[in-house]
């Protein structure tokens, strides 16, 4: 593949390192690869960086990390986020409060009727 | 010749089930999900970012953003791969921002030292069984990495951490990024070409 110059051969480095260059084109850049040693050393380099970046560790979140996006979310959202629990996980609010307006209701309606100068309709 | 290793697609509809119960905000999917993918999100965002503070509202960032979006996913891709696409705009919409106000990382290649101190996983580049000089180069090395995938600008750092870090195919790119395969392609070798000069300029 001496009819490959260096910038055409350099155009090729990326698909032959992802082993993406067809069965011609991979022949006609290791020719070239053999004859040229500027190219070879560019090739060199390519695959030493490349290696470099793939070497690099895996990196981990750190502890607690998932813990705190959960606490991010219950602030953001005020709590409201996530699906309402049941009556039964929490303390029936709603419940207690219809039960107060019934209980104040009923008094008011004691109160009224119990007046001296209530006037009952027949 | 190997079977394969999911023939009833038990993953897919496990998955389905998980978004499912996502969209019902349920607290322990939720839970979940942060713990499948909080160190795919997290190693894309700090290879990204290069630095550990930013990484952390970020990646709790994303995490915020599928839970508010969960909704909209119809479920065309998979849910790694709408993660990834959410963490990369928050990584480039971030670059963006600290770009303007002229950030610089600093002080990697310290907690690198530490981690490694600390008995972390060894990695190609920090190699524990070639002595003590032989870590040191190794996290000079993985210091220069960091600060030649830093050089790249955002479309162009994307690729290359999705492709060369992360180990992505061009097809899952192309689904996490929208471009086309042959756009990649070429982004992707400017990327690396770059990071060579750059490398080979330091003695990396």
């Amino acid at each position: 593949m001496s009819d490959v110059d260096h910038a055409q051969a350099s155009e090729l480095f990326s698909s032959y390192w992802d082993e993406d260059l067809g069965p011609d084109d991979t022949a006609r850049l290791e020719e070239h690869l053999r004859s040229c040693i500027v190219c070879r050393r560019e090739y060199a380099d390519f695959e030493k960086a490349l290696g470099a970046v793939g070497g690099l560790p895996h990196e981990i979140a750190p502890p607690g990390f998932a813990a705190g996006v959960v606490k991010r979310v219950h602030k953001r959202s005020r709590g409201r986020f996530f699906a309402t629990r049941g009556m039964l996980d929490r303390v029936p609010y709603e419940l207690f409060s219809l039960v107060m307006l019934g209980l104040i209701l009923a008094i008011y309606v004691i109160l009224q009727l119990s007046q001296p100068g209530h006037v009952k309709i027949p | 010749m190997g079977a394969s290793p999911d023939p009833l697609g038990m993953t897919m509809i496990r998955e389905r089930l998980l978004i499912r119960r996502l969209q019902q905000r349920e607290e322990r999917a939720f839970q979940e999900v942060v713990r499948l993918y909080q160190h795919k999100v997290w190693n894309l965002v700090f290879r990204m970012i290069g630095s550990r503070e930013e990484a952390e509202d970020i990646a709790q960032e994303v995490f915020v953003t599928v839970f508010k979006s969960i909704d909209g996913f119809r479920g065309d891709s998979k849910l790694s791969t709408w993660l990834y696409r959410i963490a990369a705009n928050h990584c480039k919409n971030r670059m963006k921002y600290l770009g303007r106000r002229s950030y610089k990382t600093t002080g990697e290649l310290d907690e690198a030292a530490e981690r490694e101190l600390q008995g972390a996983q060894p990695s190609a580049l920090t190699p524990h069984l070639d002595g003590p000089e032989k870590v040191l180069e190794g996290l000079q090395m993985e210091k220069l990495v960091q600060e030649a995938i830093a050089l790249l600008d955002e479309d162009h750092r994307v690729l290359v951490v999705l492709r060369d870090v992360e180990d992505l195919s061009y097809q899952e790119i192309t689904a996490i990024t929208g471009l086309a395969e042959g756009t990649v392609k070429s982004r992707l070798h400017r990327a690396r070409m770059a990071l060579k000069d750059y490398l080979a300029k330091r003695g990396g």
